[in-house]
């Protein structure tokens, strides 16, 4: 009796453990290039939240838009208040779930062995203000109980309601690259 | 005469314009914020108001992309290059997570901070994490919302003034007590 109820509460144990597994950062980096044949700029960012489950698969960004360092003060000052609307729309975010995982086994797939999987993602991209569903290709690099998120995407400023003025189309393009990377902790539970 | 006179001051004014316009689109953007803030707060007032009252948090846009100044507890150290400091207005654990960024260009200025210290810094804000009721019902969001609920972002920092931990001072003056001569 004694002994049941002591794997009984082993049980809970490791199974509040398992609830626990969420692995965050609210210091992750993405940045973006604008490349013309005229023009080439890039900014960076160092504040993106982002959180993964392992167990859910499920995976999430949230950028603080205005935190986009540039090396110009006019473009940033530009990026803000004319294409960006920072102060109506401060964040831009993605909330996705892993639906490929090649060269695995789904069933080591709650990323528990070291190594690089790459991934694929399908989740709600939210930027100013628009929503859209997208696929992202990415990759999860696990290395003795640290997990680092990577992904490059492209995305049309068109497909998002941001306006590029006539007289900037030349300057700055409508495809932006973009490329995020963010090592991430093991959460405390709340 | 005249006519020469008027085309010489057009010609000037032009050049003027012109030199003015390349200034501004080779200025380089700023990595910190500087001279006056404009705003001067308590972070413990600000925090719980945030926290608590709907009122704040609808009016919180007028904070951003503004300097801001106020008084903290370091919590956390993160980063390598770019600093991040875990901001808490107490000793106590805050209902709102603050993130304050460093450029990785003033890594000097925050040399030498370390969690426990007391700092006033001048940041500007950029955004406010609050869940809605909506990011709930979606996986990733609430995924998000469960591992650091509320978080105050700021960036483009520097420090107004730093005070290490009184805990630490002692420990470090019992240490050179201690170092024989």
């Amino acid at each position: 009796m004694k002994k049941s109820i002591v794997l009984g509460f082993a049980i809970m144990a490791s199974l509040s453990l398992v609830k626990a597994q969420v692995y965050k950062t609210a210091t992750g980096n993405i940045k973006f290039v604008s490349k013309t044949a005229i023009e080439e700029f890039s900014a960076n960012n160092d504040q993106v939240t982002a959180a993964f489950s392992p167990k859910s698969n499920a995976i999430a960004f949230r950028v603080p838009v205005n935190s986009f360092q540039f090396k110009s003060a006019l473009m940033q000052k530009h990026f803000q208040e004319n294409y960006m609307q920072t102060a109506d729309f401060p964040f831009s975010t993605y909330s996705g779930k892993i639906e490929e995982i090649a060269a695995i086994q789904s069933a080591s797939a709650n990323f528990t062995k070291n190594g690089s999987y790459d991934v694929v993602t399908k989740g709600t991209h939210e930027m100013h203000g628009v929503k859209k569903e997208i696929t992202v290709p990415g990759k999860i690099v696990i290395n003795d109980g640290s997990i680092t998120l990577s992904a490059s995407m492209s995305v049309l400023c068109s497909d998002y309601g941001i306006n590029i003025p006539a007289a900037s189309k030349k300057s700055v393009s409508d495809n932006i690259d973009i490329s995020i990377n963010c090592p991430l902790q093991l959460a405390k539970s709340k | 005469m005249n006519k020469k006179r008027i085309i010489l001051i057009f010609s000037a004014i032009a050049c003027i314009g012109i030199l003015y316009g390349i200034y501004l689109y080779f200025k380089p953007a700023s990595v910190s914020s500087t001279g006056e803030p404009d705003y001067k707060i308590s972070l413990t007032t600000w925090l719980n108001d945030l926290d608590q009252d709907t009122a704040a948090q609808k009016t919180f846009s007028k904070y951003i992309n503004k300097s801001i100044q106020f008084e903290a507890y370091v919590a956390d150290v993160i980063g390598d290059t770019s600093i991040t400091l875990m901001l808490t207005p107490g000793k106590e654990n805050s209902p709102i997570e603050v993130y304050a960024n460093f450029d990785a260009s003033m890594q000097k200025e925050v040399e030498g901070i370390v969690a426990g210290d007391a700092v006033t810094i001048q940041c500007i804000c950029n955004g406010l994490e609050i869940p809605s009721s909506s990011d709930m019902e979606d996986p990733g969001m609430a995924l998000l919302n469960e591992v650091g609920a509320k978080q105050l972002k700021l960036s483009r920092c520097s420090v107004v003034k730093h005070s290490k931990n009184e805990a630490d001072l002692t420990v470090s003056r019992e240490q050179s007590d201690t170092i024989p001569n």
